[in-house]
């Protein structure tokens, strides 16, 4: 193990410090831990290449003078290895050691880490003292989310089972555009390839693994996307006229728009857009909200009581 | 795809020399705790480090390591001296970092430009994007002084919404930290109300202000239950919608007809829960919570005749 981690380490900086492409018979040459006969160095080189590739390093590759040889060089460059220090101050520097810091136990921690370890590196003299001592670490996030984000800066498309509202399983293939977290929960955004339509997913309502695909640029994200983050069409708006019971339905009365006092019910207006959520709303107060209007509004709600009170004799 | 890059020795290593060069001296405790690693691996690394260097490996071109003492110093390492570049879902775990913290202060905090623009310039760099949105629905403000009172250990005075009561009372609360359950955050905290330590949802907390004196409880997570209940629920239609709301963990598909327990704690709750989910769901046990539904069904019905 330890052999093997030395002979990669010795062909990073080798391939680092030098200025030129080298060929593979003067890495066989110079550099400790190529032994045996030429087939096996080749094929340990070339697994120590794919290897090096797997982790993130980056190896150029070229023809070193087509009019002599046609023998392939190789050569890593600085700038596509070394993290560019001296784009960022080192309070930037503070607050991305920070940022790591709050994945914390959560999907993108083993991640956060190497980053940290990174940053941890940079020197200089900070001055933050005053970053909160406790920012809320966002614990739900996906297992999934680095995909996410891979999928949306790769334009990969992404594969997986999700489960509908009447908890049917389907498989979807979405070409991923935005990603975002709502009120604890996270989403993400894109074309629905089978539908042909801009859809929204809920990442717990994904069940199982997600894949991503292997190609890259499979697509492109519209110039004029836009994520809609509300759920809601607020232009349309009804005014619901209550009564509520003095001192109660505290919910409703921060969304009101009028209140009148009154003996025992207070009056209240509230303006709505989905009839569906206000019902949900009303219902919760049970006795201590009564709908004045409008008509269907009121109709809805004795119809769900009533059906309420036939279930549960 | 590469859902995470594996963490090999090779990787260690390579971040260990750059992390070694500015910390001379540390102790080999010290690094075991900053990698993440035992001490034993600590030692094997430098072990291995030892023996590279640039072709020709003779003393001249082996890095120089000596950390026989238990600390560590380190020489002839230019050529890794400097930190890797940070990978694309690194860039983008710190990036939705970075859109938390700046969220996490008061609009016009100074952090909050400068966080604003090192989001911008990362982002564009690494190609990597940021999120939409991290909305909590809590106000900027709010969360500050609840934090400024965690830190400070400072009391809080607020206004509190207690939903399944639907009440708004005045508490005084020490806060201690703040929560998250998957859906809400709470803050964790003493109440000097019910003398005893209670959650309150963050997002319910209509106003905070800072009591200029400090808090005397120290923190204590065990927060005290109620009698626990188990309730059946049938679900009759809208399974989703009705499997999220009493958070039953889906382990596959939940359909209609199919019944599920919940173990509940505050039997209000569940009453009005079943009654703003219409009659998606409905209560199967315990008969006494069944009948007491359509009673108070039949109450709010009532109002209308």
């Amino acid at each position: 193990m330890s052999r093997k981690s030395e002979r990669l380490v010795n062909l990073v900086i080798a391939l680092l410090a030098t200025k030129r492409y080298i060929t593979k018979s003067e890495i066989f040459r110079t550099i400790e831990g190529y032994e045996g006969t030429n087939e096996s160095m080749e094929r340990m080189f070339e697994r120590d290449k794919d290897e090096l590739r797997t982790l993130g390093i980056e190896i150029e590759v070229s023809g070193l003078d087509p009019l002599f040889d046609d023998e392939v060089g190789y050569r890593i460059r600085a700038e596509n290895f070394e993290m560019d220090r001296h784009g960022y101050s080192p309070n930037e520097i503070a607050y991305m050691s920070l940022a790591a810091q709050l994945w914390k136990d959560a999907s993108l921690s083993d991640v956060s880490q190497k980053a940290i370890r990174k940053l941890s590196a940079v020197s200089g003299p900070t001055d933050i003292a005053e970053i909160p001592a406790f920012a809320p670490v966002i614990l739900t996030a996906p297992i999934f989310l680095s995909d996410i984000i891979n999928g949306i800066t790769d334009r990969r498309i992404l594969e997986f089972k999700y489960l509908d509202s009447e908890m049917n399983t389907n498989i979807r293939k979405i070409h991923v555009y935005s990603y975002f977290s709502l009120k604890g929960f996270w989403y993400f955004n894109g074309l629905d390839v089978d539908k042909s339509e801009i859809r929204t997913f809920r990442c717990d309502r994904v069940i199982g693994d997600l894949t991503i695909s292997k190609k890259a640029d499979c697509y492109e994200i519209p110039a004029d996307y836009k994520t809609d983050t509300t759920f809601t069409d607020i232009s349309v708006s009804s005014q619901a006229l209550l009564r509520v019971r003095n001192g109660r339905g505290s919910q409703l009365r921060i969304l009101a728009s009028r209140i009148e006092i009154g003996e025992e019910f207070d009056s209240i207006q509230v303006p709505y857009s989905s009839e569906e959520e206000m019902l949900a709303l009303i219902l919760w107060h049970l006795d201590d909200v009564c709908v004045i209007s409008p008509e269907s509004l009121k109709g809805s709600v004795i119809q769900a009581l009533n059906k309420l009170v036939q279930a549960h004799v | 795809m590469s859902k995470q890059i594996p963490d090999s020795q090779v990787t260690r290593l390579l971040d260990l020399v750059p992390y070694l060069i500015v910390n001379q001296g540390v102790a080999l405790n010290q690094i075991a705790k900053d990698f993440q690693v035992s001490k034993a691996d600590v030692l094997d690394d430098l072990n291995t480090l030892w023996m590279c260097g640039l072709p020709g490996y003779t003393p001249l071109e082996l890095i120089d390591l000596s950390f026989d003492t238990g600390f560590v110093s380190i020489r002839n390492a230019e050529v890794l001296s400097k930190p890797r570049k940070l990978t694309n879902i690194e860039v983008g775990a710190i990036i939705i970092g970075l859109c938390i913290l700046r969220d996490s202060y008061s609009s016009i905090d100074s952090h909050v430009q400068s966080l604003e623009d090192l989001i911008a310039r990362l982002s564009k760099k690494s190609n990597v994007v940021a999120p939409v949105t991290l909305s909590t629905a809590v106000p900027v403000e709010l969360r500050a002084v609840v934090n400024s009172s965690i830190l400070s250990q400072k009391s809080l005075t607020i206004s509190y919404h207690s939903f399944s009561r639907d009440e708004v009372t005045s508490r005084e609360i020490t806060p201690f930290s703040i929560k998250f359950d998957g859906t809400f955050e709470y803050v964790e905290s003493f109440c000097q109300l019910a003398q005893d330590f209670r959650s309150f949802r963050l997002d319910r907390i209509l106003h905070a202000a800072v009591i200029e004196s400090v808090g005397k409880q120290s923190a204590n997570n065990e927060l005290k239950d109620d009698n626990l209940i188990d309730v059946a629920i049938k679900i009759m239609s809208n399974s989703r919608k009705v499997a999220e709301t009493f958070d039953v963990k889906v382990t596959g598909e939940l359909h209609q007809g199919d019944e599920f327990t919940r173990t509940i704690y505050n039997p209000e709750w569940v009453i009005r829960t079943i009654c703003s989910l219409k009659s998606s769901a409905v209560v199967i046990q315990p008969l006494v919570l069944r009948s007491q539904v359509g009673m108070r069904a039949q109450k709010a019905l009532d109002l209308y005749v």
